[in-house]
């Protein structure tokens, strides 16, 4: 897709200031609820501020209230969208008083955590040269780095959707993470889910139908955890049918 | 023929990509029976019974899928590989009525994939995805031709998932190239350059517009006021 160019003036509001959170979506329709902190952005109190949630050509739009009186309305159901995909957002604040409405201030593609699930890698886009992509594990949570600047190509739906990347990435993704786990965080304590370690541990151990990483920190205990980390990937990859994925995509680019 | 819905299996997906191959090579002249209802490459997936109708264009597939199966309650549906895929199946003398080396498409045509570049070209699913997200009058630019033809409309619109998700941008390529006497698509609304006013230049625009101006809550009328004089002789 052509880029556009912003010379508008339309500000860009910082994820900092938007939490969106999805509920678990077993019983029927996701239901998301989302924190609005737009009073920083030096905004008319009156602009209009709208959530979408979308994925693929399907929206949904809620109506927010004010940038001076945020509204949050009731019915967050997400009805109209899948709840096995991922789900976009954007937060837009719109100049109502003229005939066409005009955007003052966007954030696009907001991820969502999923309450009492939450998302295991966040996906970043930037700048990498000419580099597709690479693992940023000194941040908060993991983040998935991907290249923004190549033109024509939409990183997020390629790493949501491309058999080809997630094939050939996902395992790799999964086994230096977990390697810099077992490596340089070994102490990290299950409890808590405020920790990345502790939920990608968890991770590997469900993959592995409920076997923990093995403890220690001599040498053999680290020869144990890579074997444990190895047999994650491996079940992670028979799972998922990962080459079976990466066989597909090769015929397709055939094709 | 009358049956309940069913899904393809991954066996059954591996199946119908090697019929389509053995099509195109002249191995085989039609899809075996087995694609519809083979315990190996298939599956039940309830009760809805589905008939391989005769549809004139892809408004009337879109129409009558979507009174047999819940997908507006059901969205994750939408995504069912394998369901879109046997559709495909059921519908394939009509979405390939031209069997023969040139005549069989990509596989992505038949098979539904999940990579976002190639869904809207499915020609079951793509339709249907359009016709749920804005109606027959506002797809109706893309859903009036037959059911195996994808449309110079269909590939520049509905592969641009921005504007292909927007209702306002929609109802307005529609205001510009619906013809109401004909039925389809204004004549010469669509070549394969960017001349003035034509389906190209509307993309461009529009796609401008989206930095600026919250399109998604306009009509179609909205969006074509903003339009440059270019685009004005496609209004009368």
């Amino acid at each position: 897709m052509i880029r556009n160019f912003n010379y508008t003036g339309r500000k860009r509001i910082p994820r900092t200031l938007l939490d969106f959170s999805l509920a678990d979506a077993e019983l029927g329709p996701l239901l998301f609820r989302a924190k609005l902190r737009l009073d920083s952005l030096n905004l008319p109190k009156d602009a209009a501020v709208y959530v979408e949630a979308y994925h693929s050509i399907f929206v949904m739009r809620f109506p927010f209230g004010r940038v001076g009186k945020i509204e949050v309305p009731r019915d967050r159901l997400l009805r109209e969208l899948p709840t096995r995909e991922v789900v976009h957002f954007r937060v837009k604040v719109v100049d109502e008083t003229s005939e066409h409405g005009r955007i003052l201030a966007e954030a696009d593609r907001i991820t969502a955590t999923r309450s009492g699930k939450l998302s295991l890698l966040h996906v970043d886009p930037l700048p990498l040269g000419d580099q597709v992509w690479r693992l940023n594990l000194d941040d908060l949570w993991p983040k998935l780095e991907v290249n923004s600047e190549i033109r024509d190509v939409n990183m997020f739906e390629i790493v949501r959707s491309s058999t080809a990347f997630r094939s050939l990435v996902l395992p790799a993704i999964l086994r230096e993470i977990l390697t810099h786990l077992v490596q340089r965080e070994p102490e990290v304590d299950m409890d808590t889910k405020d920790h990345w370690g502790s939920n990608w541990y968890r991770f590997g151990q469900s993959l592995l139908g409920g076997l923990p990483c093995p403890t220690g920190a001599d040498e053999e205990a680290l020869v144990r955890k890579t074997e444990w980390t190895e047999d994650v990937v491996k079940a992670f990859c028979n799972k998922h049918g990962i080459a079976r994925m990466f066989k597909a995509s090769t015929q397709q680019e055939v094709a | 023929m009358i049956t309940p819905l069913r899904s393809l299996t991954d066996a059954g997906l591996q199946e119908f990509r090697r019929c389509l191959q053995d099509l195109r090579l002249g191995d085989i002249t039609s899809l075996p029976t087995e694609l519809l209802n083979d315990a190996r490459l298939t599956k039940k997936e309830g009760d809805i019974l589905v008939a391989d109708v005769r549809v004139s264009s892809k408004l009337d597939l879109a129409t009558y899928l979507t009174e047999k199966i819940d997908l507006a309650g059901t969205p994750d549906l939408l995504y069912n590989t394998g369901m879109w895929s046997w559709l495909a199946v059921v519908f394939f003398n009509q979405i390939c009525p031209d069997c023969s080396a040139g005549g069989v498409k990509q596989d992505y045509r038949y098979i539904l994939e999940r990579d976002y570049r190639h869904r809207h070209r499915h020609l079951i699913a793509g339709p249907v995805r359009l016709y749920l997200a804005h109606g027959a009058h506002g797809a109706r630019l893309l859903l009036s031709h037959p059911v195996h033809v994808l449309g110079e409309f269909t590939e520049q619109l509905a592969s641009r998932q921005y504007i292909a998700a927007n209702s306002g941008l929609m109802q307005a390529a529609a205001v510009l190239y619906w013809d109401e006497r004909t039925k389809t698509q204004k004549k010469g609304a669509a070549p394969n350059e960017r001349r003035p006013g034509t389906l190209r230049r509307f993309i461009d625009v529009v796609e401008q517009f989206d930095t600026t101006y919250d399109t998604y809550a306009m009509t179609g009328d909205q969006v074509v006021s903003l339009l440059p004089a270019e685009f004005n002789s496609w209004l009368s």
